[in-house]
């Protein structure tokens, strides 16, 4: 047996004895079940020259593996060829050596170094690793194919004499020469002892072997075996063919077997004397070399039929060598070293072959693909569905306000999945299809069909996460890795059963239940504004326009959802000593930042009541109520003033944005609802009441403008004109008393931030008759003159801004703070 | 609004008892820490494993001095300002809503 890939066979085993192992070929039944399972591309890794393996030619196994034990016919996968060969190496040196003195012609070509991978194991260090265990050669593998072999097996006679006790015993070497000499009849013809041999090494294999022990050893033949294991042969007449480089480590066995075939006379002499078991003879004696020259395959073998430079007729012999020409011999030997590099390396990589099924590939395989799957919990819709919305709500948002998602997180995983596909297909199936034309890429498509179906099932996985059985209190929750399966699964109560309590006491926690019930529909509200439907067109079919009256429908009772909630409809009651819940719900910061939410959702009419109510209780507004100046000018403390400048960029701009479109006569009923129900005392001394009070005022001022603008004003608008200058007197003369202290008093002059004071003043300046006009800059003189003159010693950029803002007033009435030189 | 509960809240109604500290959203919490700890800030975001987002924190932390033998040291103060914290839920022994 051959571990190198070399047809060692004999012609006259060719014959047709075989042995026991014509139907026991181990590497026949890897090769074939490896290629039905797909699991290992064996002739990828295996050049398929195992099939044309002799299995008498082991004779000298132990030799090259360094183990007395039986040997086995399980082939291990960790064959040791280059430590045993680095074992001889001190041999093969002075093989080479002695080879060079005598062949001076081929210096040139063997000297030559080339890389074959195996220069590692020249390193003395490196052998020690590499160490053949025996174990790996155990001793009752081969016991199986027993009776098989007794079957096959006629012992010869002489060998009939052996006790069975001595069965599963080593030969020794006092044994053999004892048994050499009890039997002289072994000196057999060539035949004889070829299958003497044989019989011998199968003994040997099996562990059946052994003569009778007690025979006495025969000392002339001591000289000849050392050890076991390698004995370095002497130089038996002259080498009859090339010696290859040295660098061939791993080969050299075979070639200086090759080389130093024996001259017939003397083998023949041995073997009638030596029937030994194979074992114990040097690998001097190759069992070919008195039958001449075997026929040892190319080393090209099936598997790798690759692009060879070397085209010759394969070289099966030494003699061979000689007679090729120097090139071809050049390119012989790196084609071989090629081969011995390409076979080293195979030998790395195949030394976890077939440790996995293909059942074990495909696990691993279903188990990445349902990672694949679960790791965005199943939901692979397209951009901007619900379950997308819901995993991950702030980035889609981010991306809606950002602009069309180029790709939405659903694509990755796509992408990922073909990307995946693709490269495995390359993979297998480029490789299958070039080696395998037959097996083709059906690995591939199995692969692709799982995915397939890992995406179906994934689909068809119920997209609510809970599934709740008919008559059962339970839910059954499904998870994945992003939403673990909740323990406990209350059922809600959608719809609030219980009755509804009177706002009697608006409690502080009340109000909070309010504000978050506020938030929970607006943001259902705007959830389901996200799954607007495209609008109908005449031509969409019935089912389209159907969803969009649901949409709408859906929308419209969201809209009263959202409505209820904030409770703009409550009752006044004006004797209740706790404000209105719509103003409680203001009262807090996060009241206020939901309005601007909640107003794009209202209509004209739920807009206009909001306004009403807000400027009913203008000062009762938390803004207005705690920021009123305290009696000792403390500044009033910072959370009220963050409470107003939220009130002021959060609440103002809706309501603003709706004054600015409404008529006179609705600008009209809001200022006669301020001077009726509201302490303008109270308000006018606060930011807030003062800004609201110059939206109604300026908003009115533009519309008569543009009605006295107008050729024919109608009647009506005649009359709203005529009611707003009534309305406007009364506001008048409410406000005069006040005018000096409208200016906040928290600070200086020279600090204050009073814009909008004079935004009011001018407003007020705009409407008013001259002798309106008086009045007002008689109220507010002292403080112009205070501020202008302030602003002198303040720096230029700030003088310039007071006195802009003194000017928004001065301008109004005709004046600047110029003509005050 | 840091309002952890996404768009898929129902109803404001309590269900459970973080529904309560829902209500807390943007109001200024009191909480207790294990480790003698105190915060007291706006608290702008929960979930369900009462890690908490606290902004203008003033935490506020207890120690006693252990220099005397017999134990009975004095109990000091230290108190630190932070604008914003995140507070990891396994240390939060309470929360409590600052009226």
């Amino acid at each position: 047996m051959s571990f190198f890939g070399f047809e060692t066979t004999l012609p006259r085993d060719q014959k047709g004895s075989r042995g026991v192992f014509e139907q026991h070929d181990p590497f026949a039944g890897l090769g074939s079940s490896a290629d039905a399972d797909d699991a290992l591309d064996f002739d990828q890794t295996y050049d398929g020259l195992g099939d044309q393996l002799e299995e008498e030619g082991d004779t000298f196994n132990d030799d090259t593996f360094g183990s007395g034990m039986p040997v086995t016919r399980q082939a291990g996968r960790d064959f040791d060829f280059a430590g045993e060969t680095a074992k001889i190496r001190d041999t093969l040196l002075e093989e080479q050596t002695l080879h060079h003195a005598r062949m001076p012609m081929q210096q040139a070509v063997q000297q030559k170094p080339k890389r074959s991978g195996y220069e590692a194991y020249k390193q003395p260090d490196y052998l020690p690793k590499l160490e053949a265990d025996a174990s790996i050669w155990g001793t009752s593998v081969a016991k199986k194919s027993t009776p098989q072999a007794q079957q096959q097996y006629q012992p010869p006679p002489q060998q009939q004499q052996m006790p069975p006790s001595a069965a599963r015993k080593m030969m020794t070497l006092e044994e053999v020469e004892a048994m050499m000499q009890s039997q002289p009849q072994a000196q057999a013809t060539p035949p004889v002892q070829d299958m003497e041999s044989q019989s011998q090494g199968l003994r040997a294999m099996l562990g059946v072997s052994g003569p009778p022990p007690g025979l006495s050893p025969q000392p002339q033949q001591q000289q000849q075996r050392g050890p076991p294991g390698f004995q370095r042969p002497p130089p038996q007449g002259p080498s009859p063919g090339p010696q290859p480089g040295f660098d061939y480590n791993g080969r050299a066995p075979q070639i200086l077997q090759r080389q130093h075939s024996p001259p017939r006379q003397q083998q023949v002499q041995q073997g009638f004397q030596v029937p030994t078991p194979p074992q114990l003879m040097g690998f001097q004696q190759p069992p070919q070399g008195p039958m001449g020259a075997p026929p040892v395959q190319p080393p090209r073998g099936p598997g790798h039929a690759r692009d060879s430079s070397y085209s010759g007729p394969p070289i099966t012999q030494a003699q061979q060598m000689m007679q090729m020409s120097s090139q071809d011999r050049e390119t012989y030997l790196a084609e071989e070293a090629k081969r011995a590099k390409r076979n080293h390396k195979i030998f790395l990589l195949s030394k976890n072959n077939g440790l996995m099924t293909p059942q074990d590939k495909n696990f691993i395989t279903r188990i990445q693909l349902q990672q694949l799957l679960t790791a965005t919990g199943g939901i692979d819709n397209e951009p901007g569905s619900e379950d997308q919305l819901a995993e991950d709500f702030y980035y889609q948002v981010y991306a809606q306000i950002r602009g069309p998602p180029r790709s939405g997180p659903g694509q990755p995983l796509n992408q990922f999945a073909q990307t995946y596909l693709f490269q495995t297909g390359s993979r297998y199936g480029y490789g299958r299809s070039r080696h395998h034309p037959r097996g083709g890429d059906n690995h591939v498509q199995r692969m692709e069909q799982q995915v397939a179906r890992a995406v179906e099932a994934a689909k068809a996985r119920p997209k609510n996460k809970s599934l709740v059985m008919e008559g059962s209190l339970g839910k059954i929750a499904f998870s994945n890795s992003k939403t673990p399966r909740p323990l406990l699964n209350i059922k809600r109560v959608d719809n609030d059963s219980k009755p509804r309590k009177p706002v009697s006491v608006a409690d502080r926690k009340e109000t909070l239940r309010s504000i978050e019930k506020v938030y929970s529909t607006l943001m259902q509200t705007e959830d389901h504004e996200r799954r607007l439907p495209p609008p109908p067109n005449e031509d969409s079919p019935p089912e389209i326009i159907e969803g969009h009256m649901r949409w709408r429908s859906e929308m419209a009772e969201l809209n009263q959802q959202l409505w209820a909630a904030l409770k703009v409809m409550e009752p006044i009651q004006p004797n209740n000593g706790a404000p209105h819940p719509f103003i409680q719900i203001l009262s807090h910061s996060k009241g206020k930042k939901a309005i601007p939410r909640v107003f794009r959702h209202l209509d004209e009419q739920q807009r206009l009541t909001m306004l009403t109510l807000v400027i009913i209780h203008l000062d009762v507004l938390d803004v207005v109520r705690d920021a009123y100046p305290p009696q000792d000018n403390t500044p009033i403390p910072p959370r009220v003033k963050e409470e107003v400048e939220l009130f002021a960029q959060a609440v103002m701009p809706p309501l603003f944005s709706y004054v600015n479109e409404a008529p006179l006569n609705i600008i009209i009923g809001l200022l006669g609802l301020v001077l009726d129900r509201v302490n303008i005392l109270a308000a006018v001394r606060t930011k807030t009441g003062v800004s609201i009070l110059t939206m109604l005022i300026s908003r009115a001022e533009l519309v008569k403008q543009s009605l006295a603008s107008s050729p024919q004003p109608t009647s009506e608008q005649q009359e709203d004109i005529g009611q707003w200058t009534d309305l406007y007197s009364r506001l008048f003369d409410t406000v005069e008393p006040l005018l000096p202290y409208i200016f906040p008093t928290d600070t200086s002059v020279a600090a204050a931030d009073d814009v909008y004071v004079w935004q009011f003043l001018a407003a007020m300046g705009v409407g008013a008759s001259p002798d309106q006009q008086q009045r007002l800059v008689i109220g507010v003189k002292e403080r112009v003159m205070e501020t202008v003159a302030v602003s002198k010693s303040l720096p230029e950029d700030m003088n310039r801004k007071r006195l802009g803002d003194v000017n928004l007033f001065m301008r109004a009435i005709g004046l600047d703070v110029e003509l005050l030189g | 609004m840091a309002s952890p509960e996404g768009p898929g809240a129902v109803t404001s109604s309590v269900n459970e008892p973080l529904d309560l500290v829902r209500l807390s959203l943007n109001e200024v919490v009191f909480v207790k820490l294990r480790g003698d700890r105190e915060l007291k800030g706006r608290l702008h975001a929960y979930d369900s494993h009462c890690n908490l987002v606290l902004g203008e924190v003033e935490e506020t932390i207890y120690m006693v001095d252990e220099e005397e033998e017999g134990g009975n040291g004095e109990v000091r103060t230290m108190k630190k300002q932070s604008e914003m914290l995140f507070v990891r839920g396994d240390s939060v022994v309470l929360i409590s809503p600052q009226a």
